[in-house]
Order: C-alpha cells, then structure tokens, then sequence
C-alpha cells in the first residue's frame, strides 16, 4: 500500500474542492432562504415548488423527460446495432468506422449541427424545426459516439464474439444466443451508456437552443432564462440537472465496479 | 479475419441512414445555403463578408485565441491530475478519476450558474476575499472577462484531459523506464526518448479534443456575458437567432469553424506522428 | 468401417490469403486425432470449418455419411473447447454445463444430476455454485471440458485449448483430456501448434503447413519418418546435413556419409540427411565404436536436460551438430576441446533437398550446396 505524502493530501484535498465546490454551489442556493453574504441563510423548499409549480418551468421538465428517454431508446435501436456491427468486423472496414464515429463529433460542433439542422429541416421536405422532433433527433446523434463506444468496449472486452461462437456450438439459435449470451453480457456496458446519453441529453444547451422553438423548451433552455430572471428557481433547476447527473453517473460507476468484478 | 457481411451491413443499416440523414444531409445543405443569396443568385458575398467584416475577423482571433488558452490550461492541468492520480493509493486513486468524469455529464448552464454564485461580482469567493485582504469593493475576480471564462471552461477540460491522461500514464510500463535507466540513460534523457515518445500520442489526442470543443463552445460563455464576447460560435448563433437572422451567414461562419477545426486536428494529427517518430530517433 | 468426418478438397481462403488450400482428411471413429503446425497455417480454419464457423470456399465435410454444408453450427453434432475458455461469465460453473441441456429442454432434475457427473468426471466435483471469474485457468478448461460434453457429442474439437496455461498444468490436464477421451470412446479432433504436445496427446498428428498437410502418421511416424524437410524440421530437434549423392554417398564438406537410403541414387542429386540428437553417439576418447560415419569437430556447451544432457558439438564455423549424452557419469567436456561423434547408415532419414530447410526448431549444420 503506498502511502500518501502531505503535498499529496493538500493536492488532493485542492483537486476534489475544484469539481466538488462548484457542484455544491447550486445545492446550497437551492435550499437556502436568502444567500447574499458569505453565508447563505435558512432552510426552504419553495424554490423547488415553485420551479415545479410554474407552467413553463414544469413543462420544460417533462419534455425534458420525454427528449432524454427517447434520445436514449433511439440510441438503443439505432447505436448498439451499429456498436455490434463494429465488434463483428476486423481490419480496415473497423478501423475506418471507428475513426469516424470517433472524429465526426469533433469536427461537427453543436453549433455547426444546430446551424445545419435548422437549414436543412425548416422547409420541406421534411419540416421538423422547432418541434421536439429535430430536438430528439439532435440528442440522439449527439448521444451516437458515447453510446457506440460502450457498446464496442462491451464486445470487446468480453469477447462476446467468441462467446457467442461458444454458444452456438453448444446447439444455442440465434435467438437463444442473444437471449442466453450476449444481452446478459453487454446489457451493463450499454445501460452505463444509456446512462450516460441520458445524462447529456438532460443537460444539453447548445443544439437546443438553436433548434428548439417554443413548444419543445427543455429545462437547460428555462435555466438559461432564469439566470437572467430569478436565481432562486436558476437554483432549483441546476441542483436538479446536478442530481439527474449524480445518479446516471453513481449508476455508471456501480456498473463498471459490477462488470471489472465479473471479469475478475 | 472477418469483412463486412450482410448481417454487419443490416446492424450497421438504421445507424448509417440516421447519421447520413440527419447529419451529413443538413451539412451538405448548409454548405450549399452558403453559397446562394437570398433571392438564389449563386454569391461569395458572405465569405467576402467573413473575410471584410473586422467583427467576424476578430471573432475568428477571439475563438483561436480563447481555445489555445482553455486548451493550454485544460491540458496542463489534466496531465498534472492525470499524473498524480496513479501515484495515490489505489482507493484514492479510482475515486480522484470517477470525480472527475462527474463534468462530463454536466450541463454547461449549471457550471455557468455555480461560477457565477462563487465568483460574480458579489459571488462567494469574492466576498471572502474582500473580507480576509479588506479589499476595496471594486477589486475582483471578475468572472465575465475571458480569464474568467477561461476558468470556467477548465471545469470541463481539465477533467476531460484527466481522463486522457490517467490512461496513458497507467499504461506508462515501468519497467520500460528502468530499461532505460539500466541501459545507461540519465533520467532527462529518460525522458527525451522514452517517456515524451510514449505520453505524446494521447496527451496530442487530448488537446486535438480540447481545441475542437474550445472552438465550438459557445453555451456557457452565452449564459455568463451573453453576446458581449464575440467568439466565432457566438457570431453563428446570434446570426441563427434573435435580431441579426441571417441563416447563409452563419452557414458561411460554420463552414469557416468546420475549416478552422479540421486544420487543428490535422496540425495535431501531424505532430503527432512527428512525435512517435522523433522518439525512435 | 467408414471413417467418421470425411474432408474432402476443403479450401478456405479470407480475401488474397488462401487459409487453407485444398486438404483431405478422415478422421476414424474413436480417435485422437491432432492438427499441428506454426501460426498460420490453416489448421485453426480447418476445425472452424469443422464447427461451422467458416463456411468453405470448395470442397465437402461428410459427417457419419452426412454432408455438414447446409447444417448450421449449433444443429452439428459436435462440441468445441476455446483457448480462451469461452465461459459465460453470466452464469455459474453448473450453468455453463448445464446450458446445452437446457435449450434441448432437458428436466431440471436430470441437468443437475448431468452436471454433477460431468464434474466428476473432470475433477472438480462441489464447483456447480463458483462463479466464473474465481476459478483458476485450468479450472476453467476443466469446466469448458465438461460444458462441451455435457450434448455427448459424436466429435469433440479443441482449439489450442492448452496455450493459455502455465506449463506445469498444461502437461497435467493434457493428460486428463486424453484419459477423458479413452474414457468416453470420444473422438476428437486436436489443434496444436505445440509439437511435443501434439506427439504425447495423440494417436495420429497430421503436419500442416501454409494451408496444406505435410504429413499425417502416427506420433512415432511423425517423429522417425519425417516425410518432409518442414516436418523433419517443425518436430523436435534435428540435425541436418545437405549435399550431392556422390557414389551412394552423401557428401558434405568432403566427407562420405553413408545411409542405407542412399544407395542407388543417381550421382549429383542433392539429398538431406536428417538425424535426431539421440541418434548419435559420442565415440570416447578417440577408441572404436562401431559407427560408419564419424565427424570430427570441437565441443560447445552442454543443455542439461535432466535424464540426457545435450552437447553442441562444432563442426565448422558456423555450422553445428547437436547429440545427447546420458547425463549421468559422463564428465563435463571443456568447451573447444576436439571430439568425434559417431553414427550408424541406419539412423535418420535421408530427405531430397527440394527447398530450403525451414528455419524451425533444430535446424542446425547445413553446409551450403556443393
């Protein structure tokens, strides 16, 4: 066991505060009555109620809710498929799928999305600005690098590909084999995922914000409107887009600890 | 040992549709909207403008200037992070990393609200400071300059590099060092052909990911200065949006971004082969 | 009796490289047949073609009378054993046995009961509840082992099933693998690139290379008769000696070495002559043996190899020739001193020299032509 030296602890000590404090900051504001001074002051629930009661900030959570769960079912049908197909292949063909499911988020940033999708989807053929629609669409491929590469370090880790080989000469169909091997085998890599697409769907500003009209205003969008107008329920909402991001991410570390156990 | 087949071709089918029909469809559309008028004359006038107009000149420099700087302090500080944590015990160690995949999941609206709690103008950090330095009232961090933004935008990428650069130090064998060392190298020579040839490769794939997000950011400086920096990504939003609409222009803007990014990338990518071979040698 | 699997004209190949190109082989009922050859050279295909995994470019696989080309791995009346144990670590020890009977619906009560046999019969009876990840690697072949027979299968394959274990249990479980087989009446079908393996495991080897078979015989056969130079070269540790038949002679580095083999060659063919280390004798201090062939050179070191210690004795420059002494009551030799050794026109065998010697195992003094 190595030992920790006291600069080590100090350091330490500095580098949980730098991502610990900030994400406490909207906690306490949430909770607290009136925070002016250094010290913030009382104990209320009423921003909470009050970010819920509101119509359009009530709203926003559940369309919030819907945009996140469909990015993520979308995400399940559209990349894991896409993931397995990656794992399947060798060589060439792999490498240069990777590369681009690596790099096309990169050169692609929300901003450029955003701008593309409103041009290319407010006219027809396919009319879609504004709606949810183009705002599921858009968490959905933003969702594709993460969702994909969980999917492709499930196979490969396990080997699922010989797993599944494994199976089949032990008289298993194809069936019995996504039934029996295969989904039991990667369901956890690809809920970490889903947990973390979740996560940002949840929390994305940039592409909603150029493509989202009125009828499709997700929470980051009413949080940017309240910074400006009342912090208490800015407060309220970003301690809750701080919790949704606690447990997705609690849910992915209990889930890699299960899968590094399992492979023992 | 194994192509593509038919059953890789029918699982990769719905992924390849989505990403051809919702992503490169309206990129092939945006080029093309920035090359028409209004009226659907073929124009360059809004390059020309690019190229004229001091206020998108500036933003391009702005937004170069702003990435380089987050990059720089993003990967400073993730490889520092990136190579103490290893050094802890293990327990410390895997919880150091998993904290600091925590901003990955985070919206860039929440860090905006938190920064401004702690460090606006009467935020928390400030009024402590005032407190403990009996500073005058108009003496402060002042979180709305492009220092400020620059640390907030290092919540997300110093841990972004962590990630990165935890990896590469894990993987970093010992037993490669003490060759070396065995071998007769001093240890700054160690480092010249053993250790910078092996760390460049991902700490080079890191800042490539810093500067491509830096370049595109955009959401966060929107909540803490609104338009009052003029970076590229904000000219493109605000030319999407509110007043200044204009849709060929801010396609004109992000092929520009597409372009500036792209070169980046190539610049790294090219280093980075630079610097693999420069180990060997 | 007609042989269990029949291969027939079997060719494989992945894009410009021909895995496997063009092979016939039975395989008889009962046997323990292994496939043995370097990295590469098609063996691992053959039993993946075997399985089903890969579908053949050409040829047929007959199996008791049935051709196998429209029948789908898991309707194949065979089980596999992977190197990397292919284990679901999904399910525990009994689940992973238990599952071929499962998806056949076999009863709850009698898969327990199958299950326990089976570990019986590998030797790890009371393992049913251990999870996967806590078993040891030969634990977990063990396991495999059982898994695969758990469908009784009529053919067992196993894909270098040993490669992934440290020596000392490799030995022990190849042994049970083939005490199971005898056991069972199994007959199995064996890929190795480990020759000594191959050769202790098996009652015939077939030698391949770069998708072809060299040779097929029994261990001994193999290892006495080598048919080819690779094989000659790829089993064990041979000392080749190359030149023209001169007179019924081999002559190599103007010395007459003669083998019964060589007479009546016609003069100038270029031959081999193969001998193993155990085929040559060092004769003692200078006095008679009854060899024809003697070669003088000076000795190098000795590898003490437990029963036998082998010394490598120099026989020009660059060249050597490695032989066995018993180990016990022989003084050590001082390096550089000069020795002869000795051995008979009977032993080894004499191989035309239609290539190169493969660089393999136990390629040692090989003058150059002429």
């Amino acid at each position: 066991m190595r030992r920790v030296t006291s600069l080590q602890m100090v350091l330490l000590v500095l580098l949980v505060a730098f991502i610990v404090v900030p994400l406490l900051m909207p906690v306490i504001f949430s909770f607290s009555v009136y925070w002016q001074d250094i010290l913030p002051e009382g104990f209320t629930l009423q921003w909470y109620e009050r970010f819920l009661s509101k119509p359009a900030t009530s709203r926003s959570l559940t369309v919030s809710l819907i945009v996140a769960s469909s990015a993520v079912a979308l995400n399940l049908v559209i990349a894991v498929p896409a993931g397995y197909a990656m794992a399947r292949m060798r060589g060439r063909a792999r490498r240069f799928l990777v590369a681009v499911a690596r790099i096309l988020p990169l050169v692609l940033p929300p901003v450029v999305v955003g701008t593309a999708l409103l041009l290319a989807f407010s006219g027809p053929p396919l009319a879609i600005s504004g709606t949810i629609w183009m705002v599921i669409i858009a968490h959905t491929l933003l969702g594709f690098p993460f969702m994909i590469r969980n999917t492709l370090a499930s196979f490969d880790t396990l080997d699922v590909n010989t797993l599944s080989e494994a199976a089949q000469s032990l008289g298993a169909n194809l069936w019995q084999r996504l039934r029996y091997v295969i989904l039991p085998n990667v369901a956890p890599g690809v809920l970490a995922g889903a947990l973390l697409v979740f996560a940002i769907s949840i929390g994305e500003f940039e592409v909603t914000s150029m493509v989202a009209g009125f009828e499709a205003q997700t929470l980051p969008l009413q949080l940017f409107q309240q910074i400006r107008n009342d912090m208490r329920i800015a407060s309220a909402i970003s301690a809750f887009l701080v919790y949704v991001s606690l447990v997705c991410f609690l849910g992915m570390t209990w889930l890699s600890a299960y899968l590094r156990e399992r492979r023992g | 040992m194994r192509g593509i087949g038919w059953a890789e071709w029918v699982l990769l089918a719905p992924f390849v549709l989505f990403v051809v029909g919702f992503e490169l469809y309206p990129i092939l559309v945006m080029v093309g909207r920035s090359f028409f008028d209004q009226s659907g004359a073929p124009t360059l006038a809004y390059y020309l403008q690019i190229l004229e107009n001091p206020v998108y000149r500036t933003a391009i420099r702005n937004s170069l200037l702003f990435a380089t700087a987050g990059a720089a302090v993003g990967a400073l500080g993730g490889t520092f992070v990136g190579y103490l944590a290893p050094r802890l015990p293990r327990r410390l160690h895997q919880f150091l990393l998993s904290l600091y995949a925590l901003p990955l999941t985070l919206s860039g609206l929440v860090v905006a609200f938190a920064f401004i709690v702690l460090l606006g103008r009467n935020g928390v950090l400030n009024l402590i400071a005032r407190e403990l330095f009996d500073l005058p009232r108009n003496v402060y961090f002042d979180i709305y300059s492009w220092y400020g933004i620059v640390l907030v935008y290092a919540f997300f990428q110093i841990p972004l590099m962590t990630l990165t650069m935890a990896a590469v130090f894990e993987n970093l064998d010992r037993s490669l060092i003490e060759a070396a060392r065995n071998l007769g190298a001093r240890p700054w020579q160690v480092w010249r052909h053993v250790i910078i040839p092996v760390l460049a490769p991902g700490f080079l794939a890191g800042l490539s990911i810093q500067f491509a997000g830096l370049l595109g950011a955009f959401g966060t400086v929107l909540a803490l200065v609104g338009g009052a920096k003029n970076l590229l990504a904000i000219q493109i939003y605000y030319h999407t949006s509110e007043s200044t609409y204009n849709l060929p222009q801010a396609a004109a803007l992000s092929v520009v971004l597409i372009g500036l990014i792209a070169s980046v990338l190539f610049l790294l990518n090219r280093l980075e082969r630079w610097a693999r071979q420069a180990g060997g040698g | 009796m007609s042989p269990l699997l029949e291969i027939q004209g079997l060719f494989k190949r992945f894009g410009e490289v021909v895995a496997v190109g063009g092979i016939d082989l039975a395989v008889e009922e009962g046997e323990f047949l292994s496939l043995l050859g370097p990295s590469g050279c098609g063996k691992t295909t053959v039993l993946r073609c075997i399985a089903g995994f890969e579908a053949p470019d050409e040829g047929r696989l007959v199996m008791a009378g049935r051709d196998l080309a429209r029948l789908p791995p898991e309707r194949r009346d065979v089980g596999m054993v992977f190197q990397s144990y292919a284990l679901f670590p999904n399910m525990t020890v009994a689940g992973n046995i238990a599952f071929p009977l499962m998806l056949r619906g076999v009863e709850r009560e009698v898969r327990r009961r199958r299950v326990e046999e089976l570990l019986a019969l590998v030797r790890l009876p009371g393992y049913g509840q251990r999870r996967i990840h806590e078993l040891s690697g030969g634990q977990k072949q063990r396991v495999a082992l059982a898994r695969a027979l758990a469908k009784e299968p009529r053919l067992l394959l196993l894909d270098e099933p040993l490669s992934a274990l440290d020596a000392k249990i490799r030995e022990e479980l190849r042994v049970e693998i083939r005490r199971i087989q005898k056991e069972l009446g199994l007959t199995a079908v064996y890929v190795t690139h480990d020759q000594e393996e191959a050769l202790a495991i098996s009652d015939r080897v077939v030698v391949m290379n770069e998708g072809r078979i060299e040779q097929v015989g029994t261990p001994t056969e193999i290892y006495r008769r080598p048919k080819s130079l690779f094989v000659a070269a790829f089993v064990g540790t041979m000392n080749f000696f190359r030149g023209p038949v001169r007179g019924g002679a081999l002559l190599w580095r103007d010395q007459r070495l003669q083998h019964r083999d060589l007479a009546g060659l016609p003069d100038g063919r270029e031959m081999v002559l193969c001998l193993r280390p155990e085929e040559m004798r060092l004769v003692a201090g200078g006095g008679g043996g009854n060899g024809v062939n003697r070669l003088s050179g000076r000795a190098g070191p000795t590898t003490f190899l437990g029963a036998i210690a082998r010394l490598r004795v120099f026989v020009g420059e660059e060249e050597w020739v490695d032989v066995d002494l018993p180990a016990a009551g022989v003084p050590p030799l001082e390096m550089g001193r000069t020795v002869v050794i000795e051995f008979s026109a009977e032993a080894g065998v004499v191989l035309p020299a239609e290539a190169e010697v493969p660089g393999g195992r136990g390629a040692a003094a090989l003058a150059p032509a002429g």
